[in-house]
């Protein structure tokens, strides 16, 4: 074969594999979008059809009002958003403080903190139950906040950390200079430069919070107090399930985050080694 | 600078202030929760004695009654299975679609973004749309396989204790597999492109290039991907719960179902415990290996 032949074969190759792959990463996708707009015979019927034949928003409306979502989307925005809040903030400050600062100890604490994402839940679900019941936080989405704080704080405070480290130290050597306290240059000088950082940090934490289920799933019985992964839970009947419906909260739960991924998805990848946010 | 010394200390003093807050959170929410587990693993503590607060110490009873069930063994068992498996699939797929995705091709951009997916869509949700695709009566996978001639019956891909936990490791696969494909980019990117030129020229073939350039160049990476698949696969409790929550009869119980299910479905806290701990135990293995890793690379 002559060379050019043979490098567009290889190309083509090539082409069929990326495709392979979408295919295989997409389908799933795909496949929970079209169930959420096809009308229920269209997914019972032998053969299923693969396009609808019939568009039908209606399952987003349904699952929305009566199957009550809009309350635990709120419920999921309070957590998440609190989570992030209360694990960005501590963590601004002990990121700037193991980057800058000399801290006895110190290393010993940020390979505990590493040490501590790797902790099975179910290994702190245990006493976490216990210890809720004690402070009467069941059934509370406060409680919720505290729990998810366990794995949010020490991926904000890696994150953090390695992006004060990326940051010139003149920064706040000229701050100091000129008469201003540390906090005062944190606050005023580190801070508006560091915020791609801090908005890497706070996106993890919004999406591990957001996406937790075992934690909401055993803590939380009142069915107003659910978030969204445990109300999709919730939807699957022990003899049938309405699937349309399924999906087209499965849908809505993905949205934000898909959202939020898209805006800031350079961020993420590169901040990625410092901490598992595999799921 | 101020002198030495008395620098160093008021540095020392400040960056302690600065890190005090988020460490007695972590203390409070991880490390005492941590060593109350501990604490359980070794008393009879039940959901109905739990209120008294005063239990009584077993010692190691509540290990080795764990240990006498059969069921936990064949949680053992599943454990290695699951994740052996998953190691294996995930960190060839992903190595592949990396190797893919850092050809100059037309549109690359938007594989790379396909192939994000299943890694954006949150895990309730992966789950419950490969469940349903799994569907015995309705799924697309049995209307697939039989229309293709694979099957000339619908098989109940999560009932049957042949299938199910094969049937869980392709979906968690398939939700793993970019982590692992975006770390080893990543690396791929900071291999310099001459090396590979060089290289060609001199005439090396491509599985030449990959096996004695490439994957020696990603060592790291590769090995970070792999320990933390490994941890994320160990305490993926989402995949297995929303499936089957372990069945049928165990046959894809692994110990963070397992032990979920000693404490909130048995009841019994300090055998919960116990099963926690030995996970706690193996991972910290895991975790420490990762913790050398990282340390080498700063």
């Amino acid at each position: 074969m002559t060379v050019p032949v043979r490098k567009a074969l290889a190309a083509a190759g090539k082409y069929v594999l990326l495709l392979l792959m979408a295919a295989f990463c997409g389908f799933p996708f795909l496949w929970m979008f079209l169930t959420s707009v096809k009308p229920a015979p269209e997914l019972y019927r032998t053969p299923p059809t693969f396009l609808p034949e019939q568009w039908v928003a209606a399952a987003y409306p349904e699952v929305w009002v009566n199957g009550r979502f809009v309350l635990y989307f709120w419920n999921s925005l309070l957590v998440a958003g609190f989570t992030t809040l209360l694990a960005v903030a501590l963590a601004t400050l002990a990121g700037y403080g193991f980057a800058r600062f000399r801290i006895p100890g110190g290393r010993a604490m940020l390979l505990v903190m590493l040490f501590t994402q790797m902790f099975p839940a179910v290994l702190l679900a245990i006493p976490y139950y216990v210890l809720l019941r004690q402070l009467g936080l069941l059934n509370s989405l406060s409680g919720l906040v505290l729990v998810n704080t366990t794995f949010a704080l020490p991926l904000a405070t890696w994150t953090l950390r390695n992006y004060f480290l990326t940051m010139p130290k003149e920064l706040e050597e000229a701050a100091l200079v000129d008469g201003c306290t540390r906090l005062g240059a944190l606050w005023r000088v580190i801070l508006p430069v560091a915020r791609p950082g801090v908005m890497a940090a706070a996106i993890f934490c919004f999406i591990n919070a957001w996406n937790e289920f075992m934690f909401a799933n055993t803590f939380i019985s009142r069915a107003a107090l659910r978030t969204l992964p445990v109300a999709l839970h919730g939807l699957i009947g022990q003899y049938s399930t309405d699937w349309t419906l399924l999906m087209a909260g499965s849908v809505i739960t993905t949205l934000p985050i898909a959202a939020v991924f898209l805006l800031v998805q350079r961020h993420l990848v590169s901040g990625l080694s410092a901490g598992s946010v595999k799921g | 600078m101020v002198t030495g010394r008395r620098n160093l200390q008021e540095h020392g003093l400040m960056g302690l202030a600065l890190v005090l807050p988020a460490m007695l959170v972590l203390v409070a929410v991880v490390l005492y929760p941590l060593a109350r587990g501990i604490y359980m693993s070794f008393h009879n503590v039940t959901f109905l004695n739990l209120a008294q607060g005063n239990h009584l110490f077993v010692g190691f009873q509540n290990y080795l009654a764990v240990f006498a069930k059969p069921a936990f063994w064949t949680a053992v068992k599943n454990s290695a299975v699951w994740t052996v498996a998953n190691l294996v699939f995930q960190m060839a797929l992903g190595l592949g679609f990396a190797l893919l995705l850092n050809q100059p091709l037309r549109g690359r951009g938007m594989f790379r973004s396909i192939a994000l997916i299943p890694w954006i869509v949150p895990s309730v949700v992966a789950v419950l749309t490969w469940r349903w695709m799994y569907d015995s009566g309705n799924g697309i996978l049995n209307h697939w396989l039989m229309r293709l001639g694979v099957l000339d019956a619908p098989v109940n891909w999560l009932g049957s204790v042949n299938t199910v936990l094969w049937s869980i490791i392709a979906e968690s696969v398939w939700k793993g597999t970019p982590f692992v494909m975006v770390l080893l980019l990543a690396g791929l990117q900071s291999i310099q492109s001459e090396l590979y030129e060089a290289a060609q020229v001199d005439g090396a073939r491509n599985w030449h290039i990959l096996g004695l350039i490439i994957l020696p160049l990603l060592k790291r990476h590769l090995a970070i991907a792999a320990i933390l698949t490994v941890v994320y696969t160990l305490n993926n409790f989402n995949a297995i719960w929303l499936m089957t929550q372990g069945g049928p009869l165990h046959a894809s119980e692994i110990l963070v179902t397992y032990a979920y299910k000693t404490a909130f479905q048995d009841f019994n806290l300090g055998q919960a415990s116990a099963i926690a701990v030995i996970i706690f135990i193996f991972l910290s293995l895991v975790a420490t290996l990762y913790i050398s890793v990282v340390e080498r690379g700063e």
